[in-house]
């Protein structure tokens, strides 16, 4: 294996077109604006049906953990479909990207892009909806134990996806990663904020989460090196 | 005579497939790969451009560079695939953008230059269309533009002509003499086609290739030396037959291709000969590889 010249924003730029702080604000503004638009969608239901104002369809929502769960959704869905991009050679563009400078290197580089980039822009995501419930437009019911519940679960759902690229049947692998993602970021956004007041079960989240890309990571590269990249 | 490239017992093996080939590929000229549908022609250039890799043999690149992965061999290659060479949301800009950052030697004014000639637009204009929304014929113009625009030693092009139009495949022609005229006698070109009668005037040498094999390859002129093209009336057909490779045969008349050495022989038997085309010559020798597969 030989190693890249290129960054990892130019191993992304080259991959996608757009290199690390765009994707990062990308990826940021799409979860916000799935989440947003989910949540107004949710909000004017409960107004139009219990016939109540604003403020009070928003205290409604944080009354159970649908709205946690809803802001957990929205980065488990784009990660997922991130993470599905995989560049195959019978694809457009799978032929190119194997004769660039670094070869495999700037596949791993341009990996690594991808996963900085989500984890930076969940930090993003969160910290906006985290402003965004503090000055009363969303209603959390988890507040910001909620949040950071979304944040490291989203962590954790990135490595057990990443673990479930392994699987070589496509649509079954998009099927249960999309499953596994939601199961992953939505139970725990809802349960965690509700059996302890610590955020010590968080941190075990989060620190078990980047092991667990750390691992599966390793094991993807090594798999799609021997059975997709050549 | 040097060659560009050297192709010792390079194999790639498949479940239903084995490509076995040993090849030169001259310095200098266009080398055109022909063969039959799955005759194993994407799956050598894609071996030998390192988007595939080897089971066995090795290639040797410019008389001493043999690890594909090497960005120094990299660099001097110029591959384009048959389809889709670029993902189909990237427009002009993005090709460019990316082609500087995944290739040492990409020169994007010569980019646009040929994106200009060739009616696609420019990189630089404001509304471009994506490849998704570009003609086919317009994808492998832009494919090739860009390919182009790096400064190589070798060009690898799978199926150029196959989504071009007959004049569009005339101007591909014209390019390969461009191409190898810039650094006369430096610079190499391999191709896949089915095109052969457009690309004849473009090819210098061939590989015919049937079943993973190289079954014949030699300069088209001497090729044209080595076999000749045979016709005649389909009575005489039984008595030519036999000194044929090629042969077939309809109410009224025969035709195919043989050894150069059995003219006379040929002639004796009311068959004519001629001089084969590059296409005659390729079904020829490709129906004879597939007697031979069948047998």
């Amino acid at each position: 294996m030989r190693g890249s010249k290129l960054t990892v924003s130019q191993a992304l730029k080259l991959y996608t077109g757009t290199g690390l702080a765009g994707t990062i604000l990308g990826l940021a503004a799409f979860e916000l604006a799935f989440y947003i638009g989910a949540a107004v969608c949710m909000t004017l239901m409960i107004m139009l049906g219990e016939g109540i104002p604003y403020p009070e369809a928003v205290k409604n929502i944080s009354e159970t953990p649908a709205g946690d769960c809803m802001m957990a959704f929205a980065p488990s869905v784009i990660n997922c479909i991130v993470l599905l991009s995989q560049y195959r050679k019978d694809k457009p563009g799978g032929k190119l990207f194997r004769t660039v400078n670094g070869g495999f290197d700037t596949f791993m580089r341009y990996r690594a892009g991808v996963y900085i980039s989500m984890l930076l822009s969940l930090v993003i995501y969160g910290s906006a909806v985290l402003l965004l419930t503090l000055i009363g437009v969303l209603g959390l019911h988890g507040g910001s134990s909620a949040v950071i519940a979304v944040v490291v679960s989203s962590v954790a759902a990135v490595g057990v996806v990443t673990l479930l690229l392994l699987i070589k049947d496509e649509r079954v692998c998009a099927l249960v990663s999309v499953v596994a993602a939601l199961a992953v970021t939505g139970s725990c956004t809802a349960l965690l904020p509700m059996l302890t007041d610590s955020l010590l079960p968080h941190l075990y989240i989060g620190i078990l989460g980047a092991a667990l890309i750390a691992v599966s990571t390793k094991a993807y590269f090594s798999h799609y090196k021997k059975h997709i990249w050549n | 005579m040097e060659n560009a490239v050297e192709i010792k017992a390079l194999t790639k093996k498949y479940k239903d497939f084995t490509l076995d080939v040993s090849a030169v590929i001259p310095k200098g000229f266009a080398t055109a790969l022909i063969g039959a549908n799955g005759a194993g022609k994407t799956t050598l250039i894609d071996t030998l451009c390192g988007v595939t890799a080897k089971s066995g043999g090795r290639a040797v690149y410019f008389g001493d560079m043999t690890d594909i992965d090497d960005d120094a061999l990299r660099s001097r290659i110029g591959y384009c695939s048959a389809a889709d060479f670029f993902p189909l949301d990237w427009k002009l800009k993005t090709i460019a953008e990316c082609m500087a950052i995944g290739y040492d030697n990409f020169d994007r004014a010569r980019f646009a230059g040929l994106c200009e000639k060739w009616g696609l637009g420019s990189p630089d204009d404001k509304k471009q269309k994506n490849m998704m929304k570009m003609s086919d014929g317009n994808r492998v113009r832009a494919a090739l533009a860009a390919v182009l625009a790096r400064d190589t030693d070798l060009l690898v092009l799978d199926e150029p002509a196959s989504s071009l139009d007959p004049l569009a495949r005339d101007q591909l022609c014209e390019m390969f003499r461009d191409y190898l005229a810039a650094k006369d006698g430096e610079r190499t070109i391999l191709f896949s086609t089915h095109n052969i009668a457009d690309m004849e005037f473009a090819t210098d040498y061939a590989i015919f290739m049937a079943h993973g094999k190289v079954v014949e390859q030699g300069f088209v002129e001497d090729l044209k030396e080595k076999y000749i093209l045979v016709h005649g009336d389909a009575q005489d057909g039984a008595k030519a037959k036999p000194l044929m490779l090629s042969y077939s045969v309809n109410s009224t008349s025969f035709e195919g291709i043989a050894p150069a050495e059995n003219a006379a022989n040929l002639e004796a038997v009311g068959a004519v000969t001629e001089r084969p085309t590059l296409q005659q010559l390729s079904v020829g020798i490709l129906r004879k590889a597939e007697e031979d597969a069948g047998k």
